[in-house]
């Protein structure tokens, strides 16, 4: 069969910077698909008992994960923000091109507070500053 | 109804409900004191909790998957690498979900010891 041209065909668009908006939907949601994993893990050691968790709690609250918590958290805050942007145009809200761009930018600084938010009642609130 | 259409739904339908379920878990992932397993515990199983985490690992999990699917599908173009994708991604996230909901029963019946 001949090859034929599958989506997405990227090149033939002229950059603009709600591109980037979606692309990082895309993979903030692959990187939390990942986080699950971790989230199932924590699940499963708290179900497992005082001791197993314990244990499990050294490699879970380890330097190198609470970075990628971080980076978790953040992509949690920046997919449901634009997540709650797709649905608003799946009900046909706000898809002119200057309404997207500013939604666009709505998007930024709600997820930019809502990672501040969660991270200060994680560090500050909770008392674990690292 | 066809089949990227019941996609399109579904990936709607579970981000609604997503959207509340995952914030109020990154709330109390953000807030309890985690290092204490029976505070965590007593958390997990109090009241309704077990019900609503229950949803949104269900939801979480058939998001994702759909998610996921959709990306292995724009990207991974040679049939069977992209169908041995598929599949893996589909045992995957069953495999999860199932093991989170069975931890989650286990808690919320009082199983830990």
């Amino acid at each position: 069969m001949r090859e034929r041209p599958l989506s997405p065909h990227l090149s033939v668009y002229r950059f603009q910077y709600t591109m980037l908006l979606s692309i990082t939907h895309r993979i903030t949601g692959v990187g939390l698909s990942v986080g699950l994993v971790l989230f199932a893990a924590w699940l499963i050691a708290a179900a497992r008992g005082p001791e197993s968790y314990a244990h499990a709690m050294l490699v879970l609250g380890s330097a190198p994960l609470r970075v990628l918590y971080a980076l978790w958290l953040l992509a949690f805050a920046y997919h449901l923000a634009n997540g709650i942007r797709h649905l608003a145009w799946d009900l046909g809200v706000g898809l002119e091109k200057r309404e997207a761009r500013r939604s666009a930018w709505i998007v930024i600084v709600g997820a930019i507070v809502l990672f501040l938010v969660l991270a200060w009642f994680a560090l500050v609130v909770r008392g674990e500053a690292p | 109804m066809r089949h990227g259409v019941y996609h399109w739904w579904a990936q709607r339908i579970t981000a609604v409900l997503l959207a509340p379920l995952t914030l109020w878990i990154a709330f109390a992932l953000a807030t309890l004191p985690l290092d204490d397993h029976a505070a965590t515990v007593q958390w997990i199983g109090a009241s309704w909790h077990p019900v609503a985490m229950a949803l949104a690992i269900f939801a979480v999990s058939y998001h994702s998957q759909l998610g996921v699917q959709v990306v292995i599908e724009d990207y991974v173009h040679a049939g069977s690498l992209r169908s041995a994708a598929l599949g893996a991604s589909l045992l995957a996230h069953f495999g999860v979900a199932a093991a989170a909901l069975y931890a989650l029963a286990r808690i919320a019946g009082g199983a830990t010891p």
